[in-house]
């Protein structure tokens, strides 16, 4: 035990004690949590999977080139308790435009967690725990603001 | 003829009476709960606090089996859920304890266990087990989960179904021993008794390759001769109690003791849905390139490894 500094027990301390998150790998490894982005573009895929599912639209950039953008979403089954419909409302999507708020991914390849979607009738839902986006934006009221 | 008939008669009657016992004894008084009134229905604010969300849980009577022992049977949410038809996970009350409430020990390592978690180097979010969609542990359904659980009793046995990693625990009752050639597994073997109104669950046989409580503590993880004991109750109809202490003396100075896990009951009829682990981006993601880090002894770093115990051990001594 002399060999081992209070300072030492005290990085431990904060390395090993971390807030519980409801996300099942940690978000801010693979995020930026920090930044919020609003993507729109065409819904083409849903993958309805654990341990989290994703779905993917095709997104036009500054230059007007289209690339496929991928956005995980919390895990199918707590998203179809919040609402029991999430499923259907991405498969009647499919095709169409719509909106979503993402932290985007930190390794700068095109994915991104989703906070909110906004698909075309307007519905609003969320995506996952709000609490991963760490920042001051409110992720709802940019959606709804959305022409 | 006539008497044959008239036996088949009374065999027939003596038959559909005996049929029409049976499910009136053996059938849980659960089955003959309230069911519509039993919560505080509707009244469930977005976001709100244990605390607010724990006044509206009605104080119901504990269902009970024809043996006296309280029935467990149900499914269950995790933390204090008012409205069961409208679920917040993203609540602060969807938690199983409110640490302002009951404030939770935290785990005191051996020096050698810090030494070793060193070791493993600055991200240890990255080496989180199941991101590789690996099991979670026997623990794990009740410390840090989300989704709900499923227990199932009858005067022999508690059986939990989990939703997280769709697997099972089997929890004979019946005063049997441990099943010494059992281990290790992820999820041991476990023999319970009931002291009082509370089952009392020993585990044992535990694989090592797991983290315990993942997340609320990162890389905590279990050597050989770790021992659970957990604590089951069902104090009202809509509430579920967990509690478990963990020994381990090769890890801890001392055991750890959790707080009272909350779960709400999710009412009749309810049902668990799959979360099979197959698609797990994230972990190709953020270690596509990632080896592995091994022991000196040439074992996953993540987890216990004897030579290393004993080789660290004696270091801090």
């Amino acid at each position: 035990m002399t060999r081992f500094s209070g300072v030492l027990l005290v990085v431990f301390a904060l390395l090993i004690s971390v807030a519980p998150t409801p996300a099942h790998h940690s978000f801010v490894a693979e995020f930026d949590g920090d930044k919020l982005v609003t993507y729109t573009g065409v819904l083409t895929k849903l993958e309805w999977t654990n341990p989290h599912g994703w779905f993917y639209m095709d997104v036009k950039n500054g230059n007007g080139t289209v690339q496929s953008w991928a956005f995980e979403m919390d895990s199918p089954n707590l998203l179809r308790r919040e609402d029991a419909k999430t499923r259907d409302y991405f498969l009647d999507n499919v095709g169409k435009v719509m909106s979503v708020n993402g932290c985007p991914a930190k390794n700068g390849t095109n994915r991104a967690a989703a906070i909110h979607v906004k698909f075309t009738g307007g519905l609003i839902l969320p995506m996952g725990p709000p609490g991963r986006y760490s920042g001051t934006s409110n992720s709802e009221q940019i959606l709804r603001n959305l022409k | 003829m006539k008497r044959v008939l008239n036996n088949y008669r009374v065999a027939v009657v003596v038959l559909a009476a005996a049929l029409w016992m049976i499910p009136s004894t053996a059938i849980p008084q659960q089955n003959q709960q309230p069911t519509d009134d039993a919560y505080g229905a509707g009244a469930a604010k977005k976001g709100m606090s244990w605390t607010e969300a724990t006044r509206l849980i009605k104080d119901l009577p504990t269902p009970r089996l024809p043996d006296g022992h309280p029935d467990l049977s149900g499914v269950y949410f995790s933390g204090v859920v008012p409205d069961v038809n409208h679920i917040q996970h993203y609540a602060p009350s969807s938690k199983t304890f409110d640490p302002k409430l009951t404030p939770q020990e935290k785990p005191s390592f051996q020096p050698w266990v810090l030494q070793k978690v060193k070791l493993m180097g600055d991200h240890l979010e990255k080496l989180v087990p199941n991101l590789e969609c690996a099991p979670r542990g026997a623990l794990a359904y009740y410390l840090g989960s989300d989704y709900p659980i499923q227990l199932v009793q009858n005067p022999q046995s508690l059986v939990l179904l989990t939703e997280s990693d769709t697997t099972y625990r089997f929890i004979p009752t019946d005063r049997r021993p441990h099943d010494e050639d059992a281990g290790p597994q992820y999820n041991g073997d476990s023999i319970g008794h009931w002291e009082g109104d509370t089952l009392v669950v020993d585990v044992t046989s535990l694989d090592t390759n797991v983290w315990i409580a993942y997340p609320e503590y990162m890389a905590w993880f279990p050597s050989d001769v770790v021992h659970y004991v957990e604590r089951y109750s069902r104090p009202n109809l809509n509430t579920f109690i967990y509690q478990v202490t963990i020994d381990d003396p090769k890890i801890l100075t001392k055991p750890w003791v959790s707080v009272p896990r909350r779960f709400t009951w999710a009412g009749p009829n309810k049902r668990l849905y799959e979360r099979f682990c197959t698609n797990n981006q994230d972990y190709v993601q953020m270690n596509a390139a990632a080896a592995k880090k091994l022991t000196a002894f040439g074992n996953d770093e993540r987890y216990f490894d004897e030579q290393e115990y004993e080789q660290l051990s004696k270091q801090s001594k």
